[in-house]
């Protein structure tokens, strides 16, 4: 299966000191990636390269067989939406409006929106549920309403790659697997290619069919769940006792946390 | 309430204050004199004189200055996502002031004073945007370049007033308070050259859509946030720049007018771009008759009435206004 993101090489830092070395995976068309690892992995330094806010020192990224440093922004958001994990609370448009500007990188400067735009506009307001809120202001919905949105705008960009940082956190179990199950329902029936970065484990396990995980800058290992979501892997990857059996309805690991006073382990 | 309803109101409003200044000024006119010189716009006479030559001037300028003000205010709040951005935020008005003070010392007046005047506003422009470049145009650096060249220049006219005369300090704080009676030659033409630009604008109301997200969500939006951005303040600061060089420093225009317009038509520039340019009109036009009538036959400095008209009805929408209204 063709590979629409392909990451080769690819060492990225700020200052002297890079801050990934080496980087290189890839990720077919139609399925999920999720990278996970602890705090200060890299994780989102490696977000900002892929998602074009920073230029790799070594290596390069690929869209399809398009180097992504070669293509113009406005090309890049046509084929691929960023959904980043800090958004400020944005000026007071409608739900709608805000929808819209997802047709940005597919209009003129001065095309206001035609019956295509307006029935992907539509689309993904059911396909959210959010056509309750869309004459609301955005700036006055709730946290997990927001999250929907901000998603909501990326799909309205009608990408082939979704690139998602921590898109569940701050949200109820209700939100947060809407939101995947969202994700996984597009990539299996219209061929959306994702990535997420996640901190929660079973989720990662549940949803995703590919798993990144870094560590201290490197790429610790890689795989589909059921080999790499191991309880070695993962007391190595974030030095904490965890053990790890097998969910019987999805059949993929599910981890359970051992806290220190039931196994007396510092 | 519809759009359309609403920017035809406005359009009324713009209207109203267009005939309450013809019927301003030191001298009053009675209804039928002014309706007789209108309909003769080939006539003679001091009534003829005070309409065609005086007040419908002072109108116009009140209007396109009204406009341009409201106009940049919003493109700066849009930019740089701060409820306190207004057009002079960049220092422009502080080159500008700079500028007149100087002119005023020298016994500079006239065109060659606006020009001194716009040159001072080019040169805290550029230095903002310099000093910003450094920093890839992030706001926090022009915000914090914007107050630290008005520091600057505030503390130059401080300077020069200290060397000046009574008189050129009292003609100086006079051209700060802003006014429009007394327009230079040549401000017409400066004033129709500004016009295209400004209605231009419009062409990136998308833009200011997207920009007004933050730098990094328009950019992932497809939007080359940098170019659009330096594009943007220095059309926006050009402008003010020329409305600084004829009319001083008019107060709240730019500040206030933007707030209101986002309340009336939520944050979509296609509507709050022209709803604005019609607000700001009408309100600076109305406030400079107020200026004429209040004290006939003085004058008060026009910004004057803006500063205070402007900042009690500012105080008492930010009193009403939903703390999430206020961006």
């Amino acid at each position: 299966m063709v590979d629409v993101l392909t990451v080769d090489k690819v060492t990225a830092g700020y200052d002297k000191d890079p801050i990934i070395r080496d980087i290189s995976f890839a990720v077919p068309k139609g399925s999920i990636l999720g990278i996970i690892g602890p705090n200060g992995a890299g994780k989102t330094t490696l977000f900002r390269t892929i998602s074009k806010l920073m230029r790799p020192w070594k290596g390069s990224v690929f869209y399809k067989a398009a180097d992504i440093s070669t293509m113009s922004q406005k090309e890049y958001a046509g084929h691929v939406a960023v959904i980043p994990q800090f958004r400020s609370v944005p000026p007071p448009f409608t739900v709608r409006e805000f929808i819209s500007m997802g047709r940005y990188p597919h209009s003129g400067r001065l095309a206001r929106m035609n019956p295509e735009d307006i029935s992907i506009v539509e689309h993904t307001l059911r396909l959210l549920k959010l056509e309750n809120f869309k004459d609301k202001k955005v700036n006055a919905l709730s946290g997990g309403e927001m999250q929907r949105v901000f998603l909501a705008q990326g799909l309205t960009q009608r990408p082939e790659l979704i690139l998602m940082d921590e898109p569940t956190i701050h949200l109820d179990i209700t939100h947060k697997m809407r939101i995947l199950d969202i994700i996984g329902s597009l990539a299996k029936e219209s061929g959306l290619t994702a990535l997420i970065i996640l901190h929660d484990l079973n989720l990662t396990s549940a949803y995703c069919d590919h798993v990144v995980m870094m560590k201290k800058g490197e790429i610790f290992a890689k795989g589909t769940p059921l080999e790499i979501l191991t309880g070695e892997s993962i007391s190595a990857l974030y030095e904490a006792n965890v053990r790890v059996g097998k969910d019987p309805v999805t059949q993929r690991p599910h981890v359970f946390f051992l806290p220190q006073k039931f196994t007396g382990i510092e | 309430m519809n759009r359309g309803l609403l920017l035809l109101l406005l359009f009324l409003f713009c209207l109203g204050s267009v005939v309450l200044g013809l019927f301003s000024g030191g001298m009053p006119i009675p209804f039928e004199e002014v309706i007789a010189a209108l309909l003769h716009p080939a006539g003679e006479g001091t009534t003829h004189t005070l309409i065609w030559d005086l007040r419908l001037p002072r109108i116009f300028m009140a209007g396109v200055v009204g406009a341009s003000l409201a106009t940049c205010g919003v493109v700066f709040q849009a930019i740089l996502r701060n409820p306190l951005a207004e057009p002079y935020t960049l220092g422009v008005s502080g080159g500008g002031a700079l500028g007149a003070t100087i002119a005023i010392l020298f016994g500079i007046g006239g065109l060659a004073m606006t020009l001194i005047c716009f040159a001072g506003c080019c040169l805290s422009i550029g230095v903002v945007l310099g000093a910003a470049h450094m920093k890839n145009f992030t706001n926090s650096m022009l915000i914090l370049s914007g107050i630290i060249m008005s520091f600057i220049f505030s503390s130059a006219v401080m300077f020069v007033f200290t060397v000046a005369s009574s008189r050129e300090v009292h003609a100086s704080i006079l051209w700060l308070m802003g006014s429009l009676s007394a327009p230079p030659d040549g401000s017409t033409g400066m004033l129709l050259g500004i016009v295209p630009v400004m209605a231009g604008l419009i062409f990136f109301a998308k833009d200011l859509n997207l920009l007004s997200l933050g730098d990094e969500t328009s950019y992932h939006l497809g939007l080359n946030a940098k170019k659009a951005k330096v594009l943007l303040l220095l059309s926006a600061s050009l402008i003010t720049g020329v409305c600084v060089a004829l009319s001083g420093v008019i107060a709240f225009v730019g500040l206030v007018i933007p707030h209101f317009t986002r309340r009336l038509f939520s944050a979509d520039h296609f509507f709050l771009l022209p709803s604005s340019m019609l607000a700001g009109a009408g309100f600076l036009i109305l406030s400079d008759s107020l200026s004429q009538i209040l004290i006939r036959p003085m004058e008060l400095p026009v910004g004057v009435i803006t500063g205070m008209v402007g900042g009690i009805f500012f105080v008492l929408y930010l009193i009403k206004a939903r703390p999430e209204e206020v961006i």
